[in-house]
């Protein structure tokens, strides 16, 4: 999956095309390097309800990122043009 | 060919409708057409994307009219699952709160009510999902593909 995001207007003509396992090589460095921090909090948070959400979160959140393949947001306006894409 | 499909095929000959708007026309009319062909297929496949479009003959910008806009949005429904799954981790303690600020931006919405088992049926119903909206200037449209 890769997002594609492009300005093109007076002022600036912009495009860009991100393969996103760049983006996941990056997630899984932090993840690893709070890591620590995150199963502080797990224990902190494992009794008064938050637990799940702080174990779960992180899948979650991977789930919304892969579920955003095929979003497309097309802006045309007489002097700028906006578009963004995960495809 | 029935006499719908001539229509709209006319429609697209004179100008009047886009080759999009003629497909989605062709595409709704098909089940009246023939509904034993409908009985066989069985029921309408889960929408894949919501598009939302928007027209306008005139946007304002920091005050000034920037003239004629066209937006479109195309947004998975698979996002609207993840989504959904997502809000569903909320700690019941979290709800109280969530809802009365809800509430005060006027939306009466229940998030206890929203399960993950409920959404199949919601994506679902979003198949016969199709909003108009022509407003002077502007116009909204809202479907599921």
């Amino acid at each position: 999956m890769s997002a594609a995001y492009s300005v093109h207007n007076e002022e600036h003509n912009f495009n860009i095309w991100l393969p996103l396992f760049l983006a996941w090589l990056i997630l899984a460095a932090l993840v690893l390097a709070f890591l620590p921090i995150f199963l502080i909090l797990l224990i902190i948070t494992f009794f008064d309800g938050w637990g799940e959400f702080v174990l779960l979160i992180g899948p979650r959140l991977y789930n919304i990122l892969c579920a955003l393949k095929g979003l497309k947001v097309d802006v045309d306006k007489p002097n700028e043009k906006v578009e963004i894409m995960f495809v | 060919m029935t006499e719908n499909q001539k229509k709209i095929l006319e429609m697209v000959a004179d100008k009047k409708i886009t080759v999009d708007e003629a497909y989605r026309l062709l595409s709704l009319i098909q089940p009246s057409a023939d509904a034993t062909s409908e009985v066989i297929k069985g029921p309408k496949p889960s929408p894949k994307y919501l598009r939302v479009i928007v027209d306008t003959e005139h946007h304002i910008e920091q005050g000034y009219d920037k003239g004629p806009a066209h937006i479109n949005v195309r947004v998975p429904v698979a996002l609207i699952r993840a989504g959904v799954k997502l809000a569903t981790l909320i700690p019941p303690e979290a709800y109280n709160e969530v809802d009365e600020k809800l509430k005060n931006r006027g939306i009466m919405f229940d998030l206890r009510n929203m399960k993950p088992e409920n959404v199949e049926e919601l994506i679902q119903s979003l198949n016969d999902l199709q909003v108009d909206i022509h407003g002077g200037q502007e116009k909204v449209r809202v479907y599921t593909e």
